[in-house]
């Protein structure tokens, strides 16, 4: 152990006699706990000799650099190597250090998240280089001010100069940064007035479901409600839309980190969310608000699709689930008895199953608390985005449904013997039988178009950019001469 | 503004005691438990709450590993969903009210009597029912954790032989799951469980423990400063003290009303909080608002970051002088700083609540409130790479973690600035990044500071030196440790994977930083490790500390190590700021700088170069240390006496809420609607505070025998 000498150097020392100075000043005496009773005047013991801390007891300063020294360049090979890092793992701010991107906010595909993406990579620079430069500024007063002999330093106390320029320069810096943020605050706020297409959503113990109220489930029976769906949003490419943001329950949070920021779905609130969805391609959303146990598996889909397929999908989602495709002349698929336990919480739009509609105030934990099952042979994900939707994980998810997501409330029927494994079978033949005449749409491209070009029409069949989006009579007929055509 | 104040107190710790007009006897023995239990003696308390600061630190840190073994793998089966959500409740709930902040109170209480001259803290009775009350809002706080560990260990016999016990026991979901922020409508009776009421009411209890303490320190740092001792004289971590204290009094209250409302919500069927109650299985409206939670939350949410960190750059504000031999760069400066920090802190609240939907005006407001944060701030990083510059710094174990907190704190406050950034921050909220973010805060700052704290008084307070070659490792471990963990979290963040999940996708490619991070929690809890060896082994090696082994500048280094009971002999007279530097190297140097500048105008007047206290104070002060060598002379040292009452006060408080949660039909009799075993409690409870009101101070003297025979 280096450094016991140092120690016994100092150890026979008093180390007090030293504090019988009589402060000049005043004529008033220190005088300490344990201090002889005697009136002795200071001795003149030199004070560097005392200051050697020891503690440790190491005298490295006589050593020609030391530990300490080589410890300090340690120290800033790892802050060099620290900001190596983040620079080669960054562009612009942004990052390239995951597979895929389409779960962050920096490959944004809407004006919005551009915006957003702009003041990030501003913010993300200024940040840097105060980072750099404070850094250099700690690393370099360590190495060069290390002790090399006893004296005392220089006592300085302050500098006002100084002291007034590192208190006026980051304010001038914040107000710089300031300036765009609330300009983005309040563009952003004003944006959501102009939205003309509206999507109701309402955060469920671990599920979303979407409502479109611009959008009746029946043309002919307005008692039906909206139209419904779960997990997965549909919108029309140019749809300026906005989110009606429900919960009945606890407080969530939506997120489509490439299409926008969050915003918390909070019970008696209605907050919204708006955003243009330029660019045709499937996005990944998320709760981000602790929810309870499955919070982690409350994922969701947004699914930007040119007008037409989206009218087509409107149409789809209208027609009850039929036998190869054509609902006008096939029979409708009969759902198999063992369905009726599932009918507690779960509807299928155009069959007996599509009663009373779940809204806001309906009881979180009886009828209406699962999620609408229409076109689900369609949805790429099962669960609320947690499994992929192949019919073997939709026979797991009905038998082991606590095992695949941890606190749901979807009751196991299968173990508790209800249902049995021929029904089971027959319960997935019957759901993957769920899709509209003439099959799955094609997904849109996962993360966005890469070749869209905002403000260019790249698909001749959207509409027009920021003109309302209505399923008028005259899409669906344009709509279903494609599908048929096809 | 020399308000010398120095209530003499009548008694000595080892006269002849009687028994005043008390039920219970006065406690006589200054070793061994008993003495422990009934001390009042400000360092003996400060030791007790920085060893439970610790202990809670520990299982505070295992909760987090817990933690980081679970997200080391996507998809991993470690913990369940439940298990997952009751660790990080607790991990944040220990680490905030648990380990960091009664380890502040530790320092608060060992250093600042020492640092203003004085023998103890204005009510020293009330500082043994603060410990002892912390300690009773711990163990109602930790008493679901204690109960779960019968499941948890049949579960990792589960786990480990393939074997799960069927049988249910009864405490199965009895853990605090609903975050350290407790937002409702998780936390209302439709969506959780007894638990909540654990955490509410332990809550509750330790900020009554953090309120009485924050008086004691307000009354004591305005009162109790030896003569001469002006506001603008008072070490840093005085000051950064005082500032905490007055946080914790105005901030506390604030939570304090918000958990009554819960409990109502909770036990009254009120419904402050939720929206929507469930009757006869309909669903109604009821007019609450989770909101009101959350401003009432985040009112006393955001001054509880400053109450933690505060003290922390009290610390380094004392350690970087210290270090670098150099009088702290702009010390008025920093005050203001300090006083900046605190009173801004009371206006940024809405930044927790950025996506909550509150609208583009507050939004701006509280944006610009968060960014005007940052000023102090950096004002208070440049300061102390200021006092360095220029220095003869000698990097010792505390030096590197004070100077370690600079560097790191700079990260963490820059992420502040973009989370202030509203839209960015619509972004980044409940992300990964926010972690980071507040871990490079309360890790980088306040850890480091409370390590810097440990190694920079631990001679001082157990007259022992540790090692410096074990310190080095330490924190050199710390410092990779921490950033291996907490750096690629901004990465996490940035790549869209929110707080709070207890599982993620294999397909998300997240994996990759998971696994490091979890790599680096296992790095900063070896560094814990060597930490503890080196106490160990100091012990072992017990080699005297010397009383002032790093050349100290404030008063605490003047006295010996261990300081004796009576801490000074005579109260020290103060003349300047750094007074030990002035004693020990002359008023030269002080008498120049812009900061005695300062002074004059506020305490002394400059003659002959220096700064000396005019001549009124000088008189007073001088008249003061008569009177109190006087009263010295005649009397010996006066201390208040142990007691028994704050203990049984705070025992009798823990009964009346134990009474409370109990959750057993044969167990909670009630009595008028009042559950029995609260009644007790409460009876307990009175009983101490009377005898404690009728109790004197200290028992009148007898003789001049005890501790002033040893003059």
């Amino acid at each position: 152990m280096p450094g016991r000498t140092g120690a016994g150097r100092v150890e026979g020392l008093d180390p007090l006699q030293w504090l019988r100075y009589r402060c000049a000043a005043t004529g008033l005496r220190l005088r300490l706990a344990r201090m002889p009773p005697t009136g002795a005047e200071p001795t003149g013991l030199g004070a560097g000799a005392l200051m050697e801390p020891v503690v440790g007891g190491q005298d490295r300063s006589r050593a020609g650099g030391g530990t300490a020294g080589r410890l300090l360049a340690l120290l800033a090979v790892v802050l060099v190597a620290l900001v190596v890092i983040v620079v080669a793992l960054t562009r612009f701010g942004g990052l390239e250090v995951v597979d895929q991107q389409f779960y962050s906010h920096i490959s944004p595909a809407t004006g919005k998240a551009e915006d957003i993406q702009f003041l990030y990579r501003l913010i993300f620079w200024l940040a840097l280089v105060v980072f750099v430069g404070v850094q250099t500024a700690i690393v370099y007063t360590a190495l060069k001010f290390r002790r090399r002999n006893e004296t005392r330093p220089p006592q300085i106390h302050g500098n006002r100069t100084a002291e007034i320029a590192w208190t006026v320069i980051p304010a001038v810096v914040l107000l710089a940064l300031f300036i765009p943020t609330a300009q983005t605050i309040f563009k952003h706020a004003a944006a959501e007035e102009t939205a003309d297409f509206e999507i109701d959503v309402l955060g469920k113990q671990w599920w979303w479901e979407f409502q479109y109220p611009g959008i009746p489930l029946s043309e002919t029976d307005a008692a039906a409600g909206p139209l419904v769906t779960a997990n997965e949003i549909m919108i029309p490419q140019g749809a300026n839309v906005v989110f009606n943001l429900h919960s009945n329950n606890v407080i969530h949070s939506f997120w489509v980190p490439q299409l926008s920021g969050k915003r918390d779905v909070i019970p008696g609130h209605e907050n919204r969310l708006q955003f243009t969805a330029d660019k045709v391609g499937e996005y990944f959303g998320e709760c981000t608000e602790f929810c309870g146990s499955a919070h982690a598996w409350m994922r969701f889909k947004v699914l930007v699709v040119p007008p037409p397929e989206f009218a087509a999908w409107v149409q789809a989602m209208r027609q009850p689930p039929a036998v190869d495709g054509n609902p006008e002349t096939a029979d409708v698929v009969e759902a198999p008895p063992a369905f009726g336990v599932c009918l507690a919480c779960h509807r299928v739009n155009g069959t007996n199953a599509v009663i009373a509609q779940q809204g806001i105030n309906s009881n979180p934990y009886g009828e209406g608390a699962g999620p609408n099952l229409s076109l689900l042979a369609c949805r790429d994900t099962i669960a609320a985005g947690l499994l992929e939707n192949t019919p073997e994980n939709l026979a797991r998810w009905l038998k082991e449904t606590d095992d695949v997501k941890d606190g749901t409330y979807m009751p196991n029927y299968y173990e508790q013997g209800t249902i049995n494994d021929q029904q089971v079978q027959e319960l997935v033949d019957y759901l993957m039988t769920l899709k509209p005449a003439g099959g799955c749409p094609a997904d849109p491209p996962v993360g966005g178009d890469p070749a869209f070009v905002p403000g260019q029409q790249t698909d001749d069949r959207a509409l027009p950019q920021n003109q309302p989006i209505a399923v008028a009579p005259a899409a669906e007929t344009q709509a279903r001469a494609a599908v048929e055509g096809s | 503004m020399a308000s010398v104040v120095y209530p003499a107190p009548h008694a000595q710790p080892h006269g002849d005691t009687s028994r005043g007009t008390a039920t219970v006897a006065r406690p006589k023995s200054q070793t061994g438990l008993r003495s422990w239990l009934t001390t009042i003696d400000h360092k003996r308390i400060g030791i007790m709450y920085g060893v439970s600061a610790f202990l809670f630190f520990m299982l505070g840190g295992f909760e987090a590993l817990l933690i980081r073994v679970q997200l080391a793998r996507p998809e991993n089966t470690f913990v369940d969903a439940q298990r997952y959500n009751e660790l990080f409740t607790m991990h944040g709930t220990t680490m905030v009210f648990l380990a960091l902040m009664p380890m502040a109170s530790a320092f608060f209480n060992y250093v600042v009597p020492l640092q203003i001259g004085a023998r103890d803290v204005a009510f020293p009775r009330l500082n043994a029912f603060s410990l002892w009350t912390f300690v009773a809002g711990a163990i109602i706080l930790n008493l679901p954790v204690l109960a779960s560990l019968p499941s948890t260990l049949a579960y990792i016999l589960g786990q480990l032989f393939g074997w799960v016990p069927q049988f249910t026991l009864p405490f199965g979901n009895f853990v605090p799951d609903q975050g350290w922020y407790g937002y409702a409508p998780l936390t209302t009776p439709l969506f959780s469980g007894k638990e909540i009421d654990f955490w509410a009411f332990g809550i509750q209890v330790l900020g009554i423990a953090s309120l009485a303490a924050s008086f004691n320190f307000i009354v004591t740092i305005f009162n109790m400063r030896a003569p001469g001792m002006t506001m603008m004289r008072m070490p840093i971590f005085t000051w950064s003290t005082l500032i905490t204290s007055i946080l914790i009094a105005m901030a506390f209250p604030a939570v304090t009303i918000a958990l009554v409302l819960l409990s109502f919500d909770r036990l009254a069927g009120t419904s402050f909080f939720s929206p929507y109650n469930l009757v006869d299985g309909q669903l109604i409206a009821t007019g609450g608002d989770p909101l009101l939670w959350q401003h009432l939350f985040w009112i006393f949410g955001h001054p509880e970051v400053y109450i933690l960190i505060l003290p922390a750059f009290g610390i380094v504000s004392e350690v970087i002088p210290v270090f670098a031999r150099k009088p702290l760069f702009g010390y008025a400066v920093m005050v203001y700083a300090i006083a900046a920090i605190a009173f801004l802190g009371f206006g940024v609240w809405v930044h927790h609540m950025f996506v909550t939907g509150l609208g583009p005006t507050p939004d701006a407001v509280f944006s610009a409130s968060t960014m005007l944060i940052a000023i102090p701030t950096g004002v208070k990083i440049l300061n102390w790479t200021a006092t360095m510059w220029g220095g003869s710094l000698r990097f010792s174990t505390p030096m590197l973690f004070a100077v370690g907190l600079v560097s790191q704190f700079v990260i963490g406050g820059l992420s502040g600035v973009m989370h202030a950034v509203v839209p960015v921050d619509s972004q980044q909220n409940d992300t990964y990044f926010v972690v980071a973010h507040f871990h490079y805060v309360l890790f980088g700052g306040t850890v480091f500071a409370i390590f810097a704290g440990l190694y920079y008084w631990w001679p001082k307070i157990f007259g022992k030196v540790l090692s410096e070659r074990l310190g080095k490792l330490h924190f050199w471990l710390t410092f990779a440790g921490f950033n291996l963990t907490f750096f690629p979290m901004h990465f996490l963040g940035l790549a869209g994977m929110p707080r709070r999940y207890w599982s993620y996708g294999a397909e998300s490619g997240l994996w990759f930083w998971n696994i490091i991070v979890s790599a680096g929690a296992l790095l900063i809890a070896a560094s814990v490790w060597v930490f503890l060896y080196n106490v160990l082994e100091s012990h072992k090696r017990d080699r005297k500390a010397p009383a002032d082994p790093w050349d100290g500048a404030t008063l605490e280094w003047a006295i010996p190590s261990p300081p004796p009971v009576y801490n000074f002999r005579e109260i020290p007279i103060v003349t300047h700021r750094d007074q030990l530097w002035v004693e020990k190297y002359g008023p030269g140097d002080h008498a120049h700088g812009q900061e005695d500048e300062l002074d004059v105008t506020i305490a002394g007047a400059k003659v002959g170069g220096m700064t000396v206290p005019d001549e009124q104070a000088g008189e007073q002060a001088a008249q003061r240390a008569e009177t109190l060598h006087a009263e010295d002379d005649a009397h010996g040292i006066h201390l208040p006496n142990p007691s028994w009452y704050p203990l049984i006060s705070s025992v009798g408080l823990l009964v009346l809420v134990l009474g409370i949660l109990i959750d057993n039909p044969h167990l909670q009799v009630l009595f008028l609607g009042i559950p029995l075993i609260s009644l007790v409690g409460a009876v307990v409870m009175i009983l101490g505070f009377y005898g404690w009101a009728f109790e004197p101070a200290s028992d009148p003297v007898h003789s001049d025998a005890g501790m002033g025979s040893a003059h």
